[in-house]
């Protein structure tokens, strides 16, 4: 049996059905609208055998039909639906359907059939905006990590890194050559460090230098603070950053406190509504060095991952 | 810019499940008369406004509310940016002490939804005032919003009753105010005003890049709704 993607109108908007020999204007749009995407859709998947668009009787019925073995086709579409695509040309073609169905007062019928299974999907195509995914892709994963471990090596001639023994495990870290050249000083010590966890599936992972910490106490207060922050999943948590910023802006050692908060969260992933409001809490102070060039590279990463390329 | 694409509907079809927006409510003429800011976080809808005291409303009668703008300097469908945003909200609301007054100096509230002053004036201004204020630090790409130098006292209607009501308000709450620089930041922006500048992406924005688009948003308001 075929999966199928059924558009279908029933009635007119006085409530009469709707024949395809007998179709009012208002009908026939919508109907070219339906079959203008699912032709598009099926091109979408045009390396793809078994495709087809069909045309029914009874009422005025589109219908995409493909084979089972295409997992693509209902994937997408079930990703459109629960508003999780990235696929932004899918999202089109299923919301031009879905402005039509909102649009006017026709009857209308959505429905898929997958793997014999059919579930209606009128109710989702009415209430619900399907929206594009937006952000890229994110290909990897990444973690804010503290490790602490003994740093046996510190160097490297076209790439810097630092290399430590966490708990008999060796750990590559890349670095700049000015963190490498500081932290070679202590050599076969201890060291405590925060650090960018970045994997792929299944591939092994990267860890880049975020930021190292002379004590114990220094380490802990970070790592303590940064942690019981991410378990913190309700909106006070930007209350907790903007507080914690306007505590350290008023002690007297306000500038190495501020920064290593900053650096906690200078990475492509990092939580935008943490970044906006680090930034907003240290506006006034965005051109006094050293906090300036940290400003600086924060608001680089929030402009970044921003539409429109302006924050 | 395109003015009859961008400007949409409370509950029109098709909107992103989170935004900010510029908002302005209209009278029976279909001019706007009341300015807000829209926040939907997770389709949950907020309005940030100052209709006699500051509020942060997460139930309201939308049947006049609102036409607005989405403004791209908070991401779209960005639950934590959008977030941090209705919180940043929640702290200007909890803070302001505001007193209506067609006063508009450039001040901002901060990260703390403090008040700050930037000419020596207490916490005046009207519904525009106080969203525009609140607005100002999440501006981090642009030194100030408005050219707010281009609005001088002839913006306020001759006799225009909310002028009236916000000096009476002012004197009575400040009576050591100094006048001469009330008087010196005397002026309105209008929520026409306040709506237009949504469209303009060149910044400080001028008055004169306002009065040029505002036939055509009040046009395409009556056409659309």
């Amino acid at each position: 049996m075929a999966n199928e993607l059924v558009f279908k109108i029933n009635t007119d908007s006085q409530g009469n059905a709707v024949h395809l020999n007998s179709m009012p204007i208002e009908a026939a749009d919508a109907f070219i609208v339906f079959l203008d995407s699912l032709s598009k859709i099926a091109k979408l998947f045009q390396n793809e055998e078994g495709v087809r668009i069909s045309i029914r009787e009874g009422s005025a019925e589109g219908v995409l039909e493909y084979p089972e073995s295409i997992d693509a086709i209902s994937t997408e579409f079930i990703d459109v639906i629960e508003g999780r695509s990235y696929n932004s040309e899918y999202v089109r073609l299923l919301k031009n359907v879905q402005d039509k169905i909102k649009a006017n007062g026709l009857g209308y019928e959505v429905s898929y059939k997958i793997d014999n299974s059919s579930r209606d999907l009128t109710t989702e195509f009415k209430a619900k905006n399907f929206v594009l995914k937006r952000g890229r892709r994110i290909e990897w994963s990444e973690k804010v990590d503290f490790i602490k471990g003994r740093l046996f090596e510190a160097g490297g001639k076209t790439k810097s890194n630092i290399h430590l023994d966490v708990d008999g495990k060796d750990i590559r870290v890349e670095c700049s050559q000015q963190q490498a050249k500081r932290l070679n000083k202590l050599l076969y010590s201890d060291v405590r460090l925060c650090v960018l966890r970045k994997w792929k599936v299944e591939d092994e992972p990267t860890y880049s230098l975020m930021d190292s910490y002379v004590t114990e106490e220094t380490y802990l207060l970070f790592k303590n603070f940064y942690q019981d922050f991410q378990n913190e999943k309700s909106l006070d948590r930007f209350d907790i950053i903007y507080k914690r910023i306007i505590e350290a802006v008023e002690k007297p050692r306000i500038k190495a406190e501020v920064i290593k908060l900053m650096r906690l969260f200078d990475h492509p992933q990092a939580d935008r509504g943490v970044l906006r409001t680090i930034l907003i809490a240290l506006k006034p102070l965005r051109n006094d060095e050293p906090i300036a060039f940290m400003y600086s590279g924060l608001s680089e990463v929030l402009r970044a991952g921003s539409t429109h390329n302006i924050i | 810019m395109n003015i009859k694409k961008d400007l949409v509907r409370f509950n029109e079809s098709a909107l992103p499940n989170s935004f900010v927006a510029i908002a302005v409510e209209l009278d029976d003429a279909k001019v706007p008369c009341h300015a807000g800011i829209l926040i939907r976080l997770n389709d949950v809808n907020y309005l940030h406004h100052y209709c006699g005291a500051p509020q942060l409303l997460n139930s309201f009668d939308p049947s006049k509310w609102f036409v607005y703008k989405i403004i791209n300097i908070v991401k779209v469908d960005d639950e934590n940016e959008i977030g941090a945003f209705l919180m940043h909200c929640k702290r200007v609301c909890e803070n302001s002490e505001i007193t209506y007054s067609c006063v508009f100096d450039g001040s901002a509230y901060n990260a703390e939804g403090k008040f700050e002053s930037l000419s020596g004036l207490p916490e005046l201004g009207t519904c525009v005032g106080f969203c525009l204020n609140t607005l100002a630090i999440y501006f981090i790409d642009r030194e100030s919003y408005l050219q707010i130098d281009d609005w001088d006292e002839s913006s306020i209607p001759e006799n225009f009753p909310l002028d009236n009501f916000g000096q009476r308000q002012t004197f009575a709450r400040h009576p050591n105010i100094d006048r001469g620089l009330y008087n010196a930041f005397r002026k309105r922006i209008s929520p026409l005003d306040y709506l237009c500048a949504a469209f303009i992406d060149i910044y400080p924005i001028a008055r004169q890049q306002i009065d040029e688009i505002s036939q055509e948003v009040l046009s395409v308001i009556a056409e659309k709704f």
